[in-house]
């Protein structure tokens, strides 16, 4: 149960946080149109109390019955948690090495930790990828991406 | 005048080598694309809508519409080749699909679907030739007050409010439209919800958001599902992938049938694709000799809801064209896309970009064809790609998504957003939040706005304008009636309930 009120809770600690933002705003101008604040903060009350109704439902329905809960094994929720962390390694990654090689890495280790392809196949794929990338962006596209070692 | 224009638009894309190229290509990699298990036409358009950055206004929307159209035409492969359906649209093609698959017809059932595809599209099509430039005049005629109320309208029933879980509905679109007005106010220009961060000076993009939810956390929820590890195992013989075209004329009429149903459906919001398809399956089932075959492989409900899927296409752009409000979320992506390329939807689009609205149009029929092509030639190519790709998906689709939302403003902010939305759309998910009103709402959260605060500048700040003209005040009506009668229908079943386990 405190699984799913978690994520209502933290979706309207997150709007009660816009709508402080949205107190210094303008709700009305000086001729009585309204401003720029107006809406931003109606709707952020509104998805307050909807949110709260839907906590409140949440917990109301779990304490009268058992629900069923799809819960993902501890093996599943280390490969989620490799994976994002795996994307915030290459994010990172990106102004050093270039958006290519990074990008390369990353599928290199997602295809030969998380996929456990063999490390040629693994090589291989990445290289492609990254060449079908670089073809297809950079080449026909002429979008440019920080290249880092490449440069 | 309609005709005109659209062999106009025909011809510019017939004999542009480098558009004709584009529409190639956006069938192909949809077709690819949608026809990995999981993976419908609304998230391949997510993914690869990068792709039409750095291309042509034209090129970008022929591109979008033929990776819709592909994604459309390749769900249905998954779905009858190994039971699991791309997006709802698809799910009716299993019922009676895959059985086929399963009795060694995969051939005929693939080929049926795709000639039923392309009747659907070309029915769907030519509603929409008929029916846009009607639309557009007629809303032409409205002001602010009844363009809110029309945005109003759409954003309650496209948001499936009406559905199961009517609050997590509203929450989806309601969080959609607020953060959306995160940046810079387009009237006064006050920083709105920046915490002081220049990089949200500019809002948060819809692209970030949709490759988020729709893209980065598909394949969080894969890792979860375990997708790679199951689902695949339907043995099928290459010798039955080929073609055989007995008995395809018999269905005809239910393709018709089917095509008519899936236009006519589409065309509403919120209805959409899923709608379509049962009603066609149900209406097919009604009127057989043979209603106890349906579901053990009968084509006549494989070939109705295949052509009512794809007819749903044509239906759901004639909003999309002619008033900016779109049906789906495949179509707010598309209409995303089309102010990506400095098209201003609205019913003047028709009237200022005729040239690349009707050349979209006309790509919505070039696409139909080469995949007629594709989806019948080149068969066996996708049943390979289909039992070898999944152990790649992972890694392709992250690749993709961090590229595409870096490419979108060479940003790594966007990054890092992409990863927040990712979780949220993981979540959501989770949590059984609908992701598609939350893109509809970032999506028509500007025009609603705008037109709000038009309306009340032009009455001076009386809120009687929304219910001063009939035309707003049907679509206040419609939208109170959708939002109050299913609720009544449901107390007054309940009431019914009950009163019958009284007497019993």
């Amino acid at each position: 149960m405190i699984l799913r009120l978690l994520f209502p809770i933290f979706l309207m600690l997150t709007v009660f946080l816009l709508l402080i933002q949205t107190l210094n705003l303008t709700k009305f101008e000086a001729n009585g149109t309204i401003g720029s604040g107006f809406l931003p903060m109606a709707l952020a009350f509104l998805l307050i109390i909807l949110l709260a109704m839907e906590s409140f439902s949440v917990f109301s329905n779990e304490s009268k019955k058992e629900t069923k809960e799809t819960k993902g094994t501890a093996n599943n929720l280390s490969q989620q948690l490799l994976f994002m962390g795996l994307i915030i390694l290459t994010l990172i990654m990106v102004n050093v090495l270039g958006m290519l090689i990074s990008l390369g890495l990353f599928i290199f280790v997602v295809l030969f930790k998380m996929e456990k392809r063999s490390l040629i196949n693994s090589a291989f794929f990445s290289l492609i990828s990254i060449f079908i990338l670089y073809i297809t962006f950079v080449k026909l596209l002429s979008i440019s991406f920080p290249m880092g070692l490449l440069d | 005048m309609e005709l005109s224009l659209l062999m106009d638009g025909l011809v510019s894309i017939v004999t542009s080598p480098s558009t004709l190229l584009w529409c190639m290509l956006g069938v192909t990699i949809g077709t690819l694309v949608g026809a990995l298990p999981g993976i419908g036409s609304l998230t391949a358009m997510a993914i690869l809508m990068p792709i039409t950055f750095g291309v042509a206004p034209l090129d970008a929307l022929v591109l979008l519409i033929s990776i819709y159209m592909g994604g459309m035409y390749g769900g249905r492969i998954s779905s009858i080749l190994i039971n699991v359906p791309g997006d709802a649209g698809a799910l009716v093609t299993t019922f009676d699909g895959y059985p086929m698959a399963q009795q060694g017809k995969a051939g005929h059932a693939l080929t049926l679907s795709a000639i039923a595809s392309f009747i659907g599209g070309l029915v769907g099509f030519l509603g929409l030739v008929f029916l846009i430039g009607v639309v557009s005049k007629f809303a032409l005629s409205f002001g602010p007050a009844e363009y809110f109320a029309l945005i109003l309208f759409s954003l309650i029933a496209s948001s499936g409010v009406t559905g199961g879980k009517p609050s997590k509905a509203f929450i989806s679109v309601t969080l959609g439209l607020l953060i959306a007005m995160i940046g810079l106010d387009p009237l006064a220009g006050d920083q709105r919800m920046t915490f002081g961060s220049i990089h949200l000076w500019d809002g948060i993009s819809f692209v970030v958001v949709a490759i988020g939810i729709f893209g980065l956390s598909e394949v969080l929820a894969r890792l979860e599902s375990n997708k790679s590890k199951e689902s695949m195992f339907t043995k099928f013989k290459f010798s039955s992938l080929f073609p055989k075209v007995s008995e395809i004329s018999k269905t005809f009429f239910s393709m018709t049938r089917g095509g008519i149903i899936g236009f006519l459906v589409g065309a509403l919001p919120g209805a959409g694709a899923s709608v379509a398809t049962f009603l066609s399956y149900s209406l097919e089932k009604k009127i057989s000799k043979q209603p106890e075959t349906f579901g053990k492989g009968n084509p006549h409900g494989l070939s109705g809801p295949e052509a009512a899927d794809n007819a749903s296409v044509g239906g759901a752009l004639i909003p999309t064209f002619s008033l900016g409000i779109p049906g789906t979320a495949s179509a707010a992506i598309l209409l995303g896309g089309m102010m990506m390329v400095g098209l201003q939807p609205g019913p003047a689009l028709l009237q200022e970009s005729a040239d690349i609205v009707w050349g979209a149009i006309a790509a919505l029929l070039v696409a139909n064809i080469l995949l007629l092509v594709l989806n019948t030639l080149f068969i066996p190519f996708f049943a390979i790609l289909i039992k070898n790709a999944e152990p790649y998906l992972t890694a392709v689709i992250a690749s993709l998504c961090f590229i595409g939302v870096y490419t979108y403003r060479n940003s790594l902010f966007d990054v890092i957003l992409l990863i927040v939305f990712s979780l949220v759309g993981y979540f959501m998910r989770k949590n059984g939040y609908p992701l598609a009103p939350l893109i509809l709402g970032m999506i028509l959260s500007p025009l609603l706005e705008q037109n709000f605060r038009r309306a009340l500048l032009l009455s001076e700040n009386n809120l009687l304008i929304f219910v001063s003209s009939p035309i707003s005040i049907t679509f206040v009506l419609l939208s109170l009636s959708i939002l109050i009668l299913p609720r009544i229908r449901k107390y007054k079943n309940r009431e019914k309930n009950n009163h019958t386990l009284i007497n019993y």
